[in-house]
């Protein structure tokens, strides 16, 4: 991975968070019910101790549903992550206990719906194709999961690429943080194909 | 056997090893932990005569071959990661007075290398590779590994004590209750230490 981002391409990385998340909160509120609104997303370069940090701390518990999306050169992992009590607010808003099996369930579909909205975006956007593949979903300590998506995207433990939103419902304390990974070797390529290479 | 987390006394410090730290201690009064393994490993060494412990938090199994890499911690790549965190275990059981026995009396935990993600089709498995990588590095530096919990699809904490009564490791997975993975035997230190 390049080890600095130029301003112009974080901006456009950003943006792809941006209309990502945004396609994603419109098709959210539709599948809920519920208004979502959507933070300013951010796009820095830190290293991962940081980065953990940055997303919450390593020992926090969270719930988080993980999707690969993309096709054979360029690819990135998109997830979402909720401390416990949102997760089972957002899951209460259907009525459905975050810890069944249709709790699961709920996650895997809202999973589904962000990576479908940044495909789709990210199709525009590229011009390239983004297949999106089934879900993970997981409860675990927010260290374990984002320490490993970064082995997983990356080998460079100094130069971890953070794009985030958060994602809120308006009348109910259900947030998500949306994560979106590209992986390192198709980077040069994702970002020659947003112009800004 | 008591687990070490009930004999530590209160002033026990607890000393995090981020991702990519290694550390050492040789007393019981200073506790390592390392939290959030997921396909990372928690490689603990152990000096069997002096409870001298270090545990070092392995990212990946080798460096990148393009790139800095000069500001990844000295436990982010198990290549190098495993001697560094052996020198350092006998260094601080042995002071100055370094003997070459040392070595045999070493040996090893380890925690971590869960799959986390399905992987990509075509790539082995992060987890897998991390066991793998640092197994071999254990093996060629000599030490036996004495208790291992691997692989799975959670996430661990790891808590290394040290100390000639209290060595011990304990490893904890997100709803389970922490459990005793290895604690030195008395009879073990006694043999080892005469």
């Amino acid at each position: 991975m390049p080890e600095q981002f130029t301003e112009l391409q974080l901006d456009a990385l950003r943006e792809v968070a941006n209309t990502g998340s945004g396609h994603a909160a419109g098709d959210l509120s539709e599948m809920l019910g519920h208004s979502f609104e959507i933070s300013v997303p951010r796009a820095v370069v830190t290293d991962l101790p940081q980065a953990v940090d940055m997303l919450g701390g390593s020992d926090n518990d969270v719930s988080a549903v993980a999707i690969r999306v993309g096709g054979d050169d360029v690819e990135a992992m998109l997830v979402a992550m909720f401390t416990p009590a949102q997760a089972a607010n957002l899951c209460g808003l259907l009525g459905i206990d975050a810890d069944s099996d249709m709790g699961r369930s709920v996650l895997q579909e809202v999973g589904n719906v962000l990576a479908c909205a940044y495909a789709n975006v990210l199709a525009e956007m590229s011009g390239l194709t983004w297949e999106v593949h089934p879900p993970d979903v997981l409860i675990d300590m927010l260290g374990s999961i984002v320490t490993s998506l970064a082995a997983a995207t990356t080998r460079d433990i100094e130069h971890v690429l953070v794009i985030d939103s958060r994602l809120a419902v308006n009348d109910a304390d259900a947030e998500m943080s949306v994560l979106f990974v590209p992986y390192d070797d198709g980077i040069d390529q994702l970002l020659q194909r947003l112009g800004v290479a | 056997m008591t687990p070490a987390s009930h004999t530590a006394s209160p002033e026990t410090v607890e000393t995090q090893v981020r991702i990519g730290d290694l550390r050492v201690t040789a007393t019981a009064s200073e506790r390592l932990i390392t939290v959030g393994l997921g396909s990372c490993i928690g490689v603990a060494v152990i000096d069997e005569g002096t409870g001298a412990a270090g545990l070092a938090h392995v990212f990946l199994p080798v460096a990148p071959s393009t790139g800095a890499k000069a500001g990844a911690g000295a436990g982010t790549y198990a290549e190098t990661a495993v001697p560094e965190l052996v020198r350092q275990v006998i260094a601080a059981a042995t002071g100055p007075r370094r003997t070459t026995r040392t070595s045999s009396r070493l040996v090893a935990i380890i925690a971590g290398g869960a799959r986390m993600f399905a992987s990509r089709p075509g790539t082995a498995d992060v987890g897998e590779r991390n066991i793998a990588a640092v197994e071999g590095a254990l093996r060629a530096a000599g030490v036996r590994i004495v208790a291992t919990d691997v692989g799975g699809s959670h996430g661990r904490t790891m808590r290394v004590s040290a100390g000639t009564d209290a060595a011990a490791v304990t490893v904890r997975q997100v709803g389970s209750p922490e459990r005793e993975l290895w604690a030195m035997r008395s009879e073990t230190r006694a043999a080892r230490a005469a």
